[in-house]
């Protein structure tokens, strides 16, 4: 080849690289407006993880009853709802069951006086959604029943399914034709302690379950609040929440040093305290129809985990659960309300300004959420004896009525007592956070119609309240 | 395998390919200008038919541009309104309406940029503001000059504010900013 030829060929092969790169620019140009930039968003929301919200739906506890009015409480809830879950499912696989209503007398009776498992939510479920979401079958109602904060079996019936509505006080069952061979009462390992129902110990109709005497290695902690843990998260969410319009939106600080980021005159608006707590709202959203309750849930825990994240436990596991569900009914727009609370050592972590993170789904779309997430240190320690739960209620039964009933004025200490004994329905050990200090105290949180009380684990003195309402 | 001949018939390949590319790309941007100026010389129209006097041309920017983060000087005294330029962005003035005093600073520019809408968009989106405070039509009302500036509305406090572009209209009714970027 002579060395012209040569030379055509170097050119030509030049020529063909700058066309070849010519091609693809025009082809960027042409297209790259109306197609990448929408496949590159994709991509970016592909990335984030999606949540099982079966993982946040975790019985406050597991009774399993043995027939003498004491319960032990399962070790591990969410395991034991797991077991509870595939067992109830077993029924479902024999006949189509009915569903009648009992008294709760009926129900306390076959909790109390046979063998039974007990499953008790912190919130109402709608049963007809529960039953279809864990396959147990869809049912032929003879009364009206929406929901339930219990469920469980008894050896007192083995062909049912026993339900219970804390909030309405109404109490039925599931039956079915015949009870599943593979029947059991006890499924999961349980701790020693004996628990009994509050009002058996105390006198009165209160059905919270609570131990004689107990301990625990829970101890005083340090916590941050999660921005002071990472001064980049205002960011992190604001990028999340706000997508491919994140450039573009309105960013201010105040004289407080409170960041706010808002789009749309106010529509979209995202506040982040120096506290560490977050506050989102989206009123351009929320007219659609609700997905129901685990449709909703799926919803706020796929947006909770995509702006800030749920906290994790050093095993990967959520440290987040399902702590209060409000159903909402705004005319067109009907959702939830969901409540999270973050756990550190499988306890609740609260404050007095209520869960950690509170999300509401209007239409099948979050429109609005608050977060306060902490970390903590130092919070396990060695073994103590705790105070006992019924001497905590006794020694506090005024502060409970007062606050409860929202009455100030003295009242006689039988009367406070007798309203104890009649409406606490949950006493739970957790850690108080006390924000101003820094610090994170072991207590007993005490659930009453009204308020949600916090008391030191091991004296007994009041911390602090939540006022809920009902 | 001839492969000089391969290489020339690419090189014809690519070059057809690139012609009808550029060619398509051209008669979009083609279009698209006189789809803008049509709508703008309508809009133009519109404005004249509901009786205002229009006696600049409405203007057009092809750039694309950030939002602006702008910061004040704390524990300053905001008594003071002012609506004049301190800052410039590529020459593009900054104003900052409200109770300011001090010197605001330019502290950093978006990471990303939106496209610029023609002013005349700007102008219908002003005429139908107009329109729906409850007058019945535009007589009286003049547009004199139009301009593309950042504009942000200091309250007086806080420590720092975002700044986004707007198309300015000096207008007999004094100055009207009007939202540049696309909705």
């Amino acid at each position: 080849m002579s060395s012209r030829s040569r030379l055509i060929e170097h050119a030509k092969s030049v020529i063909l690289v700058v066309l070849f790169i010519a091609t693809i620019l025009l082809l960027y140009l042409l297209w790259g407006k109306d197609y990448l930039r929408p496949a590159a968003v994709t991509v970016l929301r592909g990335q984030a993880a999606e949540v099982n919200e079966s993982l946040l739906v975790v019985p406050d506890y597991v009774a399993y009853g043995s027939g003498d009015g004491s319960f032990s409480l399962a070790d591990d809830p969410a395991e034991a709802f797991a077991k509870a879950v595939a067992q109830a499912a077993g029924f479902a696989k024999l006949s189509s069951p009915t569903l009648s209503q009992i008294t709760r007398e009926q129900y306390r009776a076959a909790m109390t006086g046979f063998e039974s498992v007990q499953l008790s939510f912190r919130y109402a479920l709608p049963t007809a959604q529960f039953c279809e979401y864990y396959g147990l079958g869809k049912f032929t109602s003879s009364d009206s029943s929406e929901s339930f904060t219990c469920f469980g079996f008894s050896e007192a019936s083995p062909e049912s399914i026993f339900f219970k509505d804390e909030s309405s006080g109404s109490c039925y069952r599931l039956l079915f034709g015949e009870a599943p061979a593979s029947l059991s009462y006890r499924f999961t390992d349980a701790g020693s302690a004996q628990y009994y129902y509050c009002g058996d110990i105390l006198g009165g109709k209160a059905d919270a379950m609570i131990a004689l005497e107990g301990e625990s290695t829970l101890q005083a902690g340090r916590m941050l609040t999660e921005l002071e843990a990472d001064p980049m998260l205002s960011t992190e969410i604001a990028r999340a929440a706000y997508g491919d319009t994140f450039d573009f939106v309105r960013r201010l600080r105040d004289g407080f040093g409170t960041l706010t980021y808002m789009y749309g005159y106010g529509a979209k608006v995202l506040t982040c305290y120096t506290d560490g707590s977050f506050d989102y709202y989206d009123e351009s959203t929320g007219r659609g129809e609700s997905r129901g309750f685990f449709g909703d849930l799926k919803t706020a825990a796929d947006f909770v985990e995509k702006c800030g994240g749920i906290p994790k436990d050093e095993n990967g596991g959520l440290a987040m659960q399902l702590f209060g569900a409000i159903r909402l009914d705004q005319g067109r727009s009907s959702g939830y309300v969901f409540g999270f609370v973050q756990t550190e050592d499988g306890v609740p972590v609260l404050s007095d300004r209520g869960c950690s993170v509170e999300v509401e789904v209007s239409g099948g779309q979050v429109t609005r959420m608050k977060r306060a997430v902490i970390k903590a240190s130092d919070i396990s320690g060695d073994s103590r004896e705790v105070m006992q739960p019924a001497n905590v209620l006794a020694g506090n039964c005024n502060h409970i009525y007062n606050i409860s009933t929202n009455s100030m004025l003295s009242v006689e200490p039988a009367e406070a007592y007798a309203y104890v004994a009649d409406n606490v329905r949950s006493m739970r050990m957790g850690l108080y956070e006390q924000e101003d200090l820094g610090t994170l105290t072991p207590c007993w949180i005490v659930l009453s119609p009204a308020a949600r009380f916090f008391f030191d684990l091991y004296d007994g003195t009041p911390l602090g309240f939540d006022l809920i309402g009902d | 395998m001839d492969w000089s001949k391969a290489k020339t018939l690419l090189i014809v390949a690519l070059l057809v390919t690139d012609l009808v590319l550029g060619g398509f790309l051209l008669h979009g941007k083609t279009v698209q200008r006189q789809n803008e100026r049509k709508a703008a010389e309508n809009i133009g129209n519109y404005l004249v038919d509901l009786g205002a006097e229009l006696n600049c041309e409405l203007a057009d920017d092809s750039r694309m541009l950030p939002v602006l983060f702008i910061s004040f000087p704390e524990g300053s005294d905001t008594s003071e309104y002012s609506e004049e330029a301190e800052l410039y962005y590529n020459e593009i003035p900054v104003i900052v309406s409200g109770y300011v005093s001090g010197t605001p600073t330019l502290d950093a520019e978006g990471a990303s940029r939106g496209d610029i809408r023609p002013s005349a968009y700007a102008a219908a989106e002003l005429a139908g503001e107009l329109m729906a405070g409850g007058r019945g039509d535009l007589s009286g009302f003049s547009i004199d000059s139009i301009d593309l500036v950042y504009w942000l509305y200091y309250s007086g406090s806080g420590t720092s504010d975002t700044a986004f572009p707007y198309w300015r209209f000096n207008t007999s009714e004094g100055a009207y900013f009007v939202s540049a970027y696309y909705e």
